[in-house]
């Protein structure tokens, strides 16, 4: 066979998908995950810690931070579906890699 | 033996949910005419565009000289040696024939390389070269179509019902010119559906349809079994 078109078709370069990319967008879900996470905290021990010994005063910068906590969470939820998805997606495309290479497997034996 | 420089391995796949091709196996070494025959609709067209990965294969490999195919991009292919050459010429109607040599220049020749191939080959091109290309005649859009397989120095020929409405005499010409560049070294995959010109020149052939060849072989093997093949009188169809 002619050897330079042989080692043109291997010299091509296959398409690697965005594996990096789902790496980076896995961890800035974790990131948000965890920040979400620890803002709530935050807002739970400052809350607590402000006790002036007036309700009214005391209620109003609670309420303040109840609005904080649920900002948390709501990130830790976003945090946890971007995750998530791109975990899945990762896992997907190796199972697919697996799944191409047991049919090449089974159609050459 | 050479590894082929087209090799199928038990090949299926379809558009949509819809299954075209059932299991192909075939090999193409260099210097191969290898000729598929079949009636319309059986398939052949898009066996064509599995080999140069315009459409994956739902299942089974596609290699090119030894290379499993799978995730790479029909340009890429194209662009080292893999020529097709489609159905309805695959020029371009509203440009010049100069402007569709130009288009030629992908796989890096340069269009002087181009042109001078072309002309010394076709010299009925070259006294039309600021002619829009959909004004040739069928024989001279052929030729347009075929300058592509000569002068980008491919190695491996894919075409695709080279005499569909063309004369007699100009498609023997044309698979004279086939069968020259196959001496040359280049594997070709012709496929057809009228079958005794293309058996002429043809080193192998095989008989697809619906989705399945049905025979292979020689082509003197084959051309008895042609009728059977065609108008259905044998348990293929």
């Amino acid at each position: 066979m002619d050897n330079e078109f042989e080692n043109a078709i291997q010299k091509i370069k296959t398409k690697t998908g965005s594996n990096e990319r789902d790496k980076l967008f896995e961890l800035i879900g974790l990131l948000i995950l965890f920040g979400g996470v620890i803002l709530t905290l935050i807002a739970y021990f400052v809350a607590g810690s402000q006790n002036s010994g007036n309700v009214a005063i005391d209620s109003l910068e609670h309420n303040e931070h109840i609005i904080l906590a649920i900002f948390g969470v709501a990130l830790s939820i976003s945090g946890g579906f971007i995750y998530l998805r791109f975990s899945i997606g990762r896992f997907l495309r190796f199972w697919l890699l697996r799944q191409i290479h047991e049919n090449n497997k089974s159609s050459k034996s | 033996m050479d590894k082929p420089l087209l090799q199928l391995e038990n090949v299926s796949t379809g558009y949509g949910i819809i299954p075209v091709l059932h299991g192909i196996n075939l090999s193409v070494h260099k210097g191969d005419i290898y000729a598929l025959l079949g009636p319309n609709g059986g398939g052949k067209s898009t066996l064509l565009k599995v080999c140069s990965r315009q459409i994956d294969p739902w299942t089974g490999s596609v290699k090119v000289a030894g290379r499993l195919t799978d995730g790479i991009p029909a340009e890429d292919l194209a662009k080292v040696g893999v020529c097709t050459i489609p159905e309805g010429k695959g020029i371009f109607p509203n440009l010049t024939v100069d402007e569709n040599l130009i288009m030629m220049t992908h796989a890096s020749q340069s269009l002087e390389e181009i042109q001078s191939v072309t002309f010394k080959r076709f010299p009925q091109l070259g006294n039309k070269r600021k002619q829009l290309a959909g004004t040739l005649s069928g024989g001279e859009q052929q030729m347009l179509s075929m300058s592509r397989a000569l002068s980008t120095n491919p190695k491996l020929l894919l075409l695709d019902e080279l005499s569909m409405g063309l004369a007699p005499i100009i498609v023997r010409d044309l698979y004279g010119l086939v069968s020259h560049l196959a001496e040359e070294g280049i594997g070709v995959l012709v496929v057809e559906q009228f079958a005794r010109t293309v058996l002429g020149v043809a080193t192998r052939a095989g008989i697809l349809i619906n989705g399945k060849i049905i025979s292979e072989g020689s082509p003197n093997e084959l051309e008895d079994q042609l009728s059977d093949a065609y108008l259905g009188t044998k348990d293929n169809v």
